[in-house]
């Protein structure tokens, strides 16, 4: 035992004496793990963030549905919703599509009537818009910052509307850490939003609220009701219902679904680091071969040598996965995601102007650790072996 | 003599970075449960919002929410790898398969019809 501790602490002095190739393997691991670890991570935190936006927003959305697209729908079958058993609540809302100013910077524009506003928020730098002649937003601190917003800030018309168009004002900028659907939103009134689409009368869904147990009952009297009474008996509107229960079912398939799609790219990047480490551990480096054979003169046995390179790979792929864990937390946290976040989540800018929703899971820091050891044993272990195998005479040459 | 205190200080740095990585880990799993008041709030003024890997609606309304629009604007299903045409589902953090809601059928509108 004592024997094998001590050929075990010639890994550690390997690791030292071939310094360049240590620096190489821990650097190939972080090029490959810092990106993974910072996908898993991002994806973690959207999921739980997209979880809350599940938890928290309707039990139904309700809306229009031709030739196989969402369509807008009255605002009028909101009463007609509610009358149906079960049903406590109906909210119009409208999501919609905004540029604006010269560079046209995209926002997404989203009207709820002022009647559903909570009395007080705390995620707002400013208040809640109200409904009057001028239009009134809160913005995002994407929008905010690329249009050098804020509380106060009046905006030019941006829209075209018969009856006519209007100065909007910002009242408020959302919370930087609410969200990270929050930085390119211009909330407002459902009614500023119908003018700024030009769709009086009209939502792009309604948001039902059900008392517990009663959503399925509420979805398909939705859909035997309502859909053909829309607008008439001459021009009904068919309707689509999603509800709570699809949502949470999108949101448990979209682990695997993201687990298959991101973890397939990375087995390309594994495969990279296997070659990296393969290099630099015998086929590329007499050195190696020189003092596998130096041991083998000397009157190691091939197992001893296998040892040591085990230690030493051990060891490097620790410090590798641990570097990567940290390089990562301190790029997310403190870089908040400088760069790098920008390539996995759309329309992000280089700098975020929020703090980004990121978790870094235990799974995903324990399977670091396992793909840094696999990627430098299948790149070293097989190498040394060779090396090992053959006469000391013929390694050294 | 050099070796041996190299090699200390290599094994010190080793466990250091470990214990800070293991520490990492526990910290931030502490730490988002504080972030939940805000989001909760937020996503209640808007009636919930927001579901994948993108910011805005300018390409893919489905990666934003697919509350919004059950399938990828730029779906191609009878393709070969269709699917992956959209920018946003190649290489991107959050991926999930198409929403299928409910809709009305041709029968259901009949049977109210003959209901009315």
């Amino acid at each position: 035992m004592r024997r094998l501790i001590e050929i075990s602490k010639t890994g550690l002095t390997a690791v030292l004496l071939n310094r360049t190739r240590s620096a190489v393997t821990v650097f190939a691991l972080l090029v490959i793990l810092v990106p993974y670890l910072t996908g898993v991570g991002l994806s973690h935190g959207i999921q739980e963030d997209a979880a809350v936006s599940v938890r928290i927003g309707g039990d139904l959305y309700v809306t229009g549905n031709q030739f196989g697209r969402n369509t807008p729908i009255p605002v009028s079958l909101a009463s007609q919703i509610r009358e149906l058993e079960g049903v406590t609540s109906v909210t119009p809302r409208i999501v919609g599509r905004l540029t604006l100013g010269r560079e046209q910077v995209e926002a997404v524009a989203v009207g709820i009537p002022a009647a559903a506003f909570p009395d007080a928020v705390q995620c707002i730098d400013g208040r809640l818009p109200k409904s009057s002649s001028t239009n009134e937003f809160v913005v995002g601190t994407s929008l905010a910052r690329r249009l050098k917003l804020k509380n106060g800030s009046l905006l030019p018309p941006f829209y075209r509307n018969p009856a006519g168009e209007h100065v909007s004002k910002i009242v408020g900028v959302f919370e930087s850490d609410v969200s990270l659907w929050q930085s390119t939103l211009m909330f407002s009134t459902l009614e500023t939003a119908q003018k700024i689409f030009n769709l009086e009368g009209m939502a792009t869904d309604l948001v039902v609220h059900c008392q517990p147990g009663y959503d399925r009952n509420v979805s398909s009297a939705i859909l035997r009701t309502v859909s053909s009474a829309a607008g008439g008996p001459e021009s009904a509107i068919p309707v689509t219902v999603t509800t709570r229960q699809q949502l949470n079912l999108l949101l448990a398939a979209s682990g695997s679904h993201r687990d298959g799609v991101f973890n397939l790219h990375f087995v390309l990047a594994f495969a990279v680091g296997i070659l990296a480490v393969f290099v630099t551990s015998g086929f590329g480096r007499s050195e190696r071969r020189h003092e596998t054979g130096l041991l083998k003169a000397t009157g190691w046995q091939t197992d001893e040598i296998l040892l040591r390179s085990f230690v030493e790979n051990l060891i490097l792929s620790i410090a590798g996965a641990a570097f990567s864990i940290l390089f990562t937390f301190l790029w997310l946290k403190l870089f908040n995601g400088y760069w790098i976040a920008s390539i996995f989540i759309h329309g992000l800018s280089i700098d975020p102007s929020f703090p980004l929703p990121f978790r870094l899971a235990p799974v995903p820091a324990m399977l670091a650790f396992v793909i840094a050891i696999s990627i430098t044993m299948c790149g070293s272990l097989w190498s040394t072996w060779r090396n090992a195998i053959v006469p000391p005479e013929e390694a050294m040459r | 003599m050099k070796v041996p205190t190299s090699r200390s200080l290599t094994a010190g740095l080793l466990v250091v970075s470990v214990l800070s990585a293991l520490g990492v880990v526990l910290h931030e799993n502490r730490d988002q449960r504080g972030r939940a008041e805000h989001r909760v709030e937020f996503q209640r003024l808007v009636g919930g919002l927001g579901f994948g890997a993108s910011v805005d609606i300018s390409h893919c309304c489905f990666c934003f929410d697919p509350r919004l629009r059950g399938v990828c604007s730029y779906w191609e299903g009878p393709i070969p790898g269709g699917f992956f045409l959209c920018a946003e589902h190649l290489g991107r953090v959050t991926s999930y398969p198409y929403l299928h809601t409910s809709r009305v059928t041709e029968s259901d509108t009949t049977e109210h019809a003959a209901s009315d």
